[in-house]
């Protein structure tokens, strides 16, 4: 099995120096284990050792763009850096990390420059921001948030209350998303940049934590603030843009914390091969089990199409901007959905073993808490559903099935091709008709018949023609009524049918811009055609219910992967990064 | 599939009707239960909503328009005066 690591590989990535500092997860005595972590959250505390190990690589800077003094320059390896934490400890991730950067995108995206040097400067320096949006109850309806900032003399006056958010308490400064005008409408809101040393102590108080199925480290708390004043110049950006901002720079969120939560997936199998190398039943190893390794193989070509979804649409940030509100919607509503899918099949390999909260494979149980606010935290999956679905019928006339509707570059899909510099602000709220992955579908798919490269791939692939063919017959036809919050189960169905394509148009394409390149520059692995023909298979099989027959061999030539990967402790993404430091069965030296 | 109508062809007073029409079809009400002078938000025209028609109306008039503008006019008589503005003489 080839073991390269991919040329994309970029040299400056600081996940080396993340593992170095981390340690191995699997060695007991390291401060950083997953056995720490453990007995941490056993004691709903933050791993402490972690936290100083990312405050020494000073994480913060990787959420601050380059033109501000930090290390933030592609989506991309801001997801990498985000994941290496989230395999370690999703706790970390998020409490460390993603909460922060949920944050600074407000500022990144509408702040003036003095704001953004302001968030930068308490980033560069490890402090954390949080970012005050929930109000339970108003969930994600953030047209009708009530937490108040009104307008007193020269400043601002602040009273409500936020629940549910990270680190609102030990941070040094808060997004507070507001109520700026009483009348109803999307002009209404605003976001503040407020810092704590401003606030005075009476006028503030935080209820208890909110105790949490998952995340127990995580600091999740409560603020209420009463007349509290806060300076003229808090507002990000212009005052009643706040509904805009977000619904604009969320996009990168939703798009890198499902790419984040993928380490879980990823330790999840690592975990469940380190059982199944050890567990012996009925005289045999679990892993010679036909069943378990249909599992294993299937949660591994999961991880596989997530990240295919999650890379594409991540540099679709950078290429092609302006259809981000559709897919980052897209790949929220259906990354978070696969990993928590494949992590419960997983969870049956480990039977009882999954359910204990101690022992040698503890740290099962916790991944699987841990994993299942990426389903429901920061947009549920119904509200990625309301922003796609209102989308489609513009959609359906104006760019599917008509190849020459919206440029595709072809850069969207190649790993190897540098980015253009990330813009925050060329984010749009509609994409506009336009649909470069729909359209690449349809143009790839002619160009594999032409050249009629795998037998298997053809009618696999036709078969989400065939689906973008009926959806554009039932969304030119879904009546005004049926795009809203009162849509009918039938028409959400439309949502989730689409975005199955869009994923299958990702990973297709994605092969498809491997396979071309020359021997020496390709990745041998992502190159063959098996392993696309089994996540066009998982993906089918979502549209279909029928699983459309495969060669024995493609099972094994993925299990026979999966289990090198393991062996040499490498990532189980598309990267194949090595985790320098951990334990491998088969060591592998950094 | 909408039937297109170049801008210039439209009154106010057509352009409102077959706006009223619009949005009583988003919100399933009648047509004349919506007031030209009311915020649309009010009948139930929601944020995502408005981007949507905002999008409907761009089709059907042939124009190019700020996907917010329904957020920045939010009732008829505000929208169709914008509109007029932006159609220009063919």
């Amino acid at each position: 099995m080839m073991a390269q690591q991919m040329p994309t590989q970029r040299q400056d990535l600081p996940l080396h120096e993340i593992e170095k500092l981390l340690g191995d997860p699997w060695d007991r005595a390291n401060p950083c284990s997953f056995h720490a972590i453990l007995e941490a959250d056993e004691r709903n505390e933050m791993a402490a050792a972690g936290e100083e190990m990312l405050d020494r690589f000073g994480l913060g800077a990787e959420f601050v763009p380059v033109t501000l003094g930090g290390r933030l320059h592609s989506l991309t390896d801001l997801i990498e850096v985000g994941r290496a934490i989230f395999r370690r400890d999703p706790c970390l991730g998020l409490g460390y990390g993603a909460s922060s950067l949920i944050a600074a995108v407000n500022v990144w995206s509408a702040g003036t420059p003095a704001q953004q040097q302001k968030a930068a400067a308490l980033l560069l320096r490890n402090r954390k921001l949080a970012c005050a949006y929930h109000e339970l109850e108003h969930g994600n309806d953030l047209t009708r948030a009530a937490f108040e900032a009104a307008p007193q003399g020269e400043h601002w006056r602040l009273s409500g209350s936020k629940q549910v958010i990270a680190n609102i308490e030990r941070a040094d400064a808060l997004i507070l998303y507001a109520r700026t005008d009483p009348n109803a409408g999307s002009r209404s809101h605003s976001q503040l940049l407020v810092e704590k040393a401003a606030i005075p102590p009476e006028c503030v108080s935080y209820p208890a934590r909110f105790a949490s199925v998952g995340m127990r480290g995580v600091q999740l708390g409560g603020i209420e603030l009463r007349d509290c004043p806060a300076p003229a110049d808090s507002v990000l950006g212009v005052p009643g843009r706040g509904l805009e901002t977000a619904l604009k720079a969320f996009q990168v969120t939703r798009v890198a914390l499902p790419g984040m939560f993928m380490g879980i997936l990823d330790t999840g199998l690592r975990s469940t091969l380190r059982y199944t190398s050890q567990r012996m039943l009925y005289g045999r190893s679990v892993l010679d089990f036909p069943q378990t390794q249909a599992v294993l193989v299937n949660a591994f070509a999961d991880l596989l199409l997530c990240d295919c979804f999650v890379t594409v649409v991540a540099r679709s940030m950078h290429l092609t901007p302006a259809v981000g509100s559709v897919y980052s919607a897209a790949v929220k509503y259906l990354v978070p959905k696969l990993l928590i899918d494949a992590m419960t099949a997983l969870s049956a390999i480990l039977g009882a073993q999954f359910y204990l909260r101690t022992g040698e494979h503890a740290l099962f149980q916790k991944l699987l808490r841990d994993l299942k606010p990426a389903g429901f935290g920061h947009a549920a999956r119904v509200t990625c559903q309301m922003t796609i679905l209102p989308q489609l019928p513009r959609l359906a006339r104006r760019a599917w099935l008509q190849p020459d509707a919206t440029p595709v570059p072809a850069a969207l899909f190649d790993l190897n091709d540098e980015l253009p510099p990330f813009s925050f602000q060329s984010l749009a709220l509609g994409a506009g008709g336009q649909d470069p992955l729909a359209t690449a579908l349809v143009v790839t798919k002619a160009a594999l018949h032409a050249q009629a490269a795998s037998p298997e791939l053809g009618p696999l692939v036709q078969v989400f023609v065939d689906e973008l063919e009926q959806l554009q017959q039932r969304c030119v036809a879904l009546p005004p009524a049926e795009l809203s919050v009162m849509a009918s189960a039938r028409s959400h169905a439309q949502s989730e049918r689409y975005v199955t394509v869009l994923a299958a148009s990702a990973c297709l394409n994605l092969w498809w811009h491997e396979q071309a390149k020359p021997t020496a520059q390709g990745d041998a692995f992502l190159r063959d055609p098996q392993w696309i023909e089994v996540v066009l298979q998982r993906l089918q099989f979502r549209l279909t219910h029928v699983t459309h027959p495969l060669p024995k061999r493609h099972g094994a030539h993925l299990l026979a992967e999966l289990l090198d990967r393991h062996q040499q402790a490498h990532s189980f993404d598309l990267t194949r990064r090595t985790l320098c430091g951990w334990d491998a069965p088969s060591s592998s030296s950094c | 599939m909408t039937i297109q109508v170049t801008a210039n062809e439209h009154t106010e007073t057509s352009l409102k009707i077959w706006l009223v029409e619009r949005v009583a079809s988003y919100v399933r009400l009648k047509p004349d239960a919506i007031k030209t002078d009311v915020a649309l938000a009010n009948y139930g025209l929601d944020s995502v909503y408005a981007l949507t028609l905002t999008g409907d109306i761009e089709d059907y008039l042939g124009l190019s328009l700020e996907s917010t503008l329904m957020w920045d006019h939010p009732n008829i008589d505000a929208l169709s005066k914008k509109l007029l503005e932006a159609f220009v003489p063919a």
